[in-house]
């Protein structure tokens, strides 16, 4: 069965791409452009994975982490975080369940599938 | 509807120095850059329709012309001797060739931007090419927080001795005091929380605020219950009095 990945990428562009990438490797998609969405997305269904942006409009990326972490359902979900901030290590998001950072500087598309199927197998 | 308590508030803040601004313009084109990459690996694959290379290729012509032009604002607003060519102005026309500029962008997007002026819309004075920078910002801006199926609206209108440019959006607003905390931090050089980091549009709005302070004139910030609208006020032009 196909495993559920909601990406959260409010440059609408950046976050087709991420989907085209998942949907060629046989996952299942949904898409988010802000924190709302994503909490309503997560209340329909939660997902398997979440890939996810910091800098989000309105309510930031850490925002939705902090209420991910809230309940007791979604502190599961492995959240793997793209993000172009310099100074942010896994080290410091680990506590927001992040599982995988990506520098979506330098990373190639098959990256974000390696960082998916990686946590989906840990 | 409009939060009348926040009508004709103008925005205030920190005088921004240039390196500051600089330091944010190299934060601020990260965003296209990134994308741009993405676009750039994602249309070297092999495996892609005519149709999907098509699209990409265009996304990246529109991306490039985004960062351009963010490139151009943020330059403008650093340069210490600005040159300035104030000439009277019909703003209808600034409008048109900013929409003419914006809409390939706004289409790609799914979105609309439209103009409307009031009737008889007095001249202004202005640099034509300082104030078509703003109202890109402000679209660029629009488009970025504009939910999808709402057309972004340009109005004109004239306010006594100055006319107002606005730029409405329907989306979630950029609140005041998100604002003033974003200029604060630049003013004091602190690094933002990732939370509260600025996104791409909020550093091109501040940098509209400086190209507004070059023409002696101010932008402002209108809060909706559902959306925003940007808006520079401008002198009206006297030269037809004087006929």
């Amino acid at each position: 069965m196909s495993r559920t990945v909601l990406v959260v990428e409010s440059e609408p562009w950046l976050g087709d791409h991420y989907i085209q990438v998942l949907e060629k490797h046989g996952f299942t998609t949904k898409r988010a452009t802000n924190a709302y969405a994503a909490i309503d997305m997560i209340d329909d269904g939660l997902p398997d994975a979440i890939i996810l942006s910091l800098l989000l409009s309105g309510t930031g990326g850490l925002g939705l982490l902090h209420e991910l972490q809230t309940y007791i359902d979604t502190t599961e979900i492995p959240v793997i975080v793209c993000s172009g901030v310099a100074h942010v290590s896994l080290e410091e998001l680990a506590p927001y369940g992040v599982r995988q950072l990506l520098d979506s500087r330098s990373m190639k598309p098959d990256d974000i599938v390696a960082a998916v199927r990686s946590v989906l197998s840990s | 509807m409009s939060g009348e308590g926040s009508r004709f508030k103008g925005i205030t803040g920190a005088a921004l120095d240039d390196s500051t601004l600089t330091m944010a313009a190299a934060g601020e084109l990260l965003s296209p850059l990134i994308l741009l990459r993405q676009l750039g690996l994602a249309i070297s694959s092999d495996n892609l329709t005519e149709e999907e290379r098509r699209l990409l290729g265009q996304r990246l012509t529109l991306t490039t012309e985004r960062a351009l032009r963010t490139a151009s604002s943020l330059g403008m607003a650093t340069a210490t001797q600005q040159p300035l060519q104030l000439e009277p102005i019909n703003p209808v026309t600034v409008c048109q060739e900013v929409i003419h500029e914006l809409a390939p962008l706004f289409t790609a997007h799914g979105q609309n931007i439209v103009l409307q002026p009031r009737a008889r819309v007095p001249l202004l004075v202005a640099d034509r090419h300082v104030l078509q920078q703003i109202l890109l910002s402000f679209g660029d801006n629009a488009l970025h927080y504009g939910a999808a199926g709402y057309p972004i609206r340009i109005t004109i209108s004239g306010h006594g001795a100055y006319v107002r440019i606005g730029v409405r959006d329907y989306g979630p607003a950029v609140p005041i005091d998100v604002w003033q905390r974003v200029e604060e931090r630049i003013a004091r050089r602190a690094p933002a929380p990732i939370a509260t980091r600025p996104t791409t549009s909020v550093i091109s709005l501040i940098a509209a605020r400086r190209l507004a302070e070059l023409m002696g004139s101010a932008v402002g910030l209108i809060r909706h219950r559902d959306g925003a609208t940007f808006y520079v006020d401008l002198r009206v032009s006297t030269q037809m009095s004087l006929l």
